[in-house]
């Protein structure tokens, strides 16, 4: 226990959901809160919770909260000891890490240097590779440009390029047939230099109906590296997850192990300290390190579930010094956990972003399910940010007790006003294939048309179009108006 | 008079008649009797020839979202003699529409060009989102109302297009 920190204001440099949930675990230590604010954000829980708000300026709202200087700037002037990056925006720029510390602030997760590694994927990847941790098979340009075709070819398909600058799946591009891999390289070379000002490449062997499998790590500053236990991510698409879930139900013991002292193994060999996420790729038996994710993930909390500890507190506890309380036997695994991401996106659209203003939100309340919310009544969703408005976590004793809490839990979650994915998501957890378990990464999209809202059922049309009818001024003005004498009559007002 | 009620892209007529506590409701060619009783925030009960269920709305005629089991649907009151003023103008001339808010990424295009169905407009960015907007069929440029890095909101008009001229 720490009597005294080392730091007593904490500021959370992110926004939406994570920077309530970040706030919650501040103010539970006994410390001091603050978070960042642009004016693109109204009605957002993170700054009813926080003990204050840094005001942040910039060119759009997403560059506000990608300005290291300033925002470092004004924590430096409001007395902040620590900055959690949350995830996304700063939370992986080593150079901001690296900033914070040399103004004296203490960064909430792993030294730049681990960070500057595992960011730069070709450079992790051969880290991992050389210290006998199984890759894909692959070919990377940089050994020799001249030959990167040739070497690509002789791996033979399917091959998956990937831009070595990358991340979050753009430019990443899947060959099935050695006759265009050269049209396939060269456009994966335009998107690299388009999303990340780097046109290198690197190709990799792809597995078929890959399953995604990740495991979270925790490590102090005194040489203890945890796992607490493996994720599986294989609901995506266009490689962004979907639904998380914690443990992967279909890994053997032996495999689970396997994977597990791996990332231990991994975390440890980069000398990696806090909180941290190693990701695999599974499929046929055999799994593939694929990248390390330097900061807390989205899908944190359902490792939180299975459990029962605070990712975050032990964040704080680590970047003060403290030594983890816990050994590696002392990590349960308790049960199943499953977490949705509410989006402001219509699946029906391909998935277009939406936009509103809340006009109402219900959160399902119960044992074993949790919401981590980004938004509130009154909240403008703008298309300023990413989509992600919420997060829905059902915990349970066993998976198929998880999904069906799950799906109870979507169907008592009221978003009005925007656009979500919540219907969405509730066909997918109604699904065969994820009721039997039988993931992989392209499930969602191989089944996206199975997936689609019915069309409106005749009995369903009914009813809405009579709600809205008998809601409706205009409606109810003119039934009024038929006979005067009932014009003096109420009408339904929402 | 009948409203024009539309759900999911399909239109309805409907009509409302009777006194608050007896509403009968004409829904294209049924008879309907339903209530709606407002109970908690957004949440109502409804009643449709005796069957009850809860739902959830809110919203103004424009726009109104109603909640019913465990989906939500977006339903808006139109005037009959807006749908007709609406379909009058549009045969006039061609709209390029926004999807989406957003802002502008790129416009290849200027006013006098020609350009032939399917042919990029303009590139908008949403929620990190690159969207081509196209030409709905081939046309002259006749007026740009967006410009690069200025954003829109939804189904705002970025570019008309004027029938191309017979030669």
């Amino acid at each position: 226990m720490t009597a005294i920190w080392p730091f007593e204001t904490v500021l959370v440099a992110n926004r939406g959901e994570i920077a309530a949930r970040v706030l919650r675990s501040v103010k539970a230590l006994g410390l001091h809160g603050l978070v960042l604010h642009h004016k693109a954000d109204h009605a957002a829980p993170a700054l009813a919770l926080a003990d204050g708000i840094i005001e942040i300026e910039g060119a759009t709202p997403v560059a506000a909260f990608l300005d290291g200087t300033q925002i470092i700037e004004k924590a430096r002037t409001a007395g902040v000891g620590a900055i959690h990056p949350g995830y996304g925006f700063l939370s992986e720029n080593a150079n901001f890490c690296a900033a914070v510390a040399q103004a004296g602030m203490v960064f909430v997760g792993p030294s730049a240097q681990a960070m500057a590694l595992m960011g730069d994927k070709v450079r992790a990847r051969a880290f991992v590779a050389a210290r006998g941790f199984p890759v894909a098979p692959s070919a990377i340009e940089d050994d020799d440009p001249e030959t990167f075709a040739d070497r690509a070819r002789v791996l033979g398909v399917p091959l998956l390029i990937k831009p070595a600058a990358g991340g979050g799946g753009k430019g990443m591009r899947i060959v099935r047939d050695l006759a265009v891999l050269d049209a396939e390289l060269a456009q994966a070379r335009r998107e690299g230099l388009r999303y990340f000002g780097d046109g290198r490449l690197y190709v990799e062997r792809y597995v078929e109906r890959p399953r995604h499998i990740e495991v979270q790590i925790l490590a102090d500053h005194h040489g203890t590296t945890l796992h607490l236990h493996e994720r599986e991510c294989s609901l995506q698409r266009r490689f962004q997850k979907i639904v998380e879930e914690a443990p992967a139900t279909t890994l053997t013991v032996q495999q689970r192990k396997a994977i597990c002292e791996a990332a231990v193994g991994i975390a440890a060999a980069a000398c990696y300290r806090n909180a941290g996420t190693v990701e695999f790729i599974f499929g046929d038996g055999v799994f593939y390190f694929l990248e390390m994710n330097t900061r807390l993930q989205v899908e944190h909390p359902v490792t939180e579930a299975i459990t029962g500890l605070d990712l975050v507190a032990e964040q704080l506890r680590i970047a003060a010094g403290e030594k983890l309380r816990l050994s590696q036997a002392d990590i349960r695994l308790d049960g199943h956990a499953i977490e949705m991401r509410i989006c402001a996106e219509d699946a029906a659209a391909g998935f277009a972003p939406c936009t509103g203003q809340v006009l109402a939100w219900h959160t399902a309340v119960g044992a074993g399910i949790r919401t981590d919310a980004g938004i509130m009544q009154g909240a403008r969703i703008t298309a300023a940010f990413d989509p992600l408005l919420a997060k829905l976590i059902v915990h349970a004793p066993d998976r198929t007790q998880a999904l069906a809490l799950a799906r109870t839990a979507l169907r008592e979650t009221v978003l009005l006003g925007c656009g979500s994915n919540i219907g969405f998501l509730g066909r997918l957890l109604a699904h065969p294939l994820v009721l039997a378990a039988e993931l992989h990464t392209g499930l969602v999209e191989a089944e996206l048309a199975a997936l689609q809202r019915p069309t409106l059922p005749p009995q369903t049309a009914q009813a809405v179009l009579a709600a809205a009818a008998l809601a409706s001024q205009a409606l109810l003005q003119a039934a009024e108006a038929v006979p005067p004498m009932h014009a003096a009559m109420g009408a339904w007002r929402n | 008079m009948r409203h024009i009620l539309r759900v999911e892209g399909q239109t309805h007529h409907v009509a409302l008649a009777g006194p608050a506590s007896a509403r009968t409701l004409l829904l294209d060619e049924s008879y309907i009797a339903a209530s709606l009783t407002q109970r908690v925030g957004s949440e109502a009960s409804l009643t449709i020839n005796g069957r009850c269920m809860v739902i959830h709305l809110a919203g103004t005629d424009d726009c109104r979202f109603i909640w019913l089991d465990g989906e939500v649907y977006e339903v808006a009151v139109l005037e009959p003699l807006t749908v007709h003023a609406r379909a009058a103008s549009a045969a006039g001339g061609l709209e390029a529409r926004a999807p989406m808010p957003g802002n502008v990424v790129a416009l290849p295009v200027s006013v006098g060009d020609t350009v032939l169905a399917g042919a990029t407009l303009v590139i908008i960015e949403s929620m990190k989102l690159e969207v081509v907007i196209k030409a709905p069929q081939t046309g002259r440029v006749a007026e740009i109302r967006c410009a690069v890095g200025r954003s829109f909101d939804k189904d705002a008009v970025l570019v008309l297009l004027a029938p191309e001229m017979e030669s």
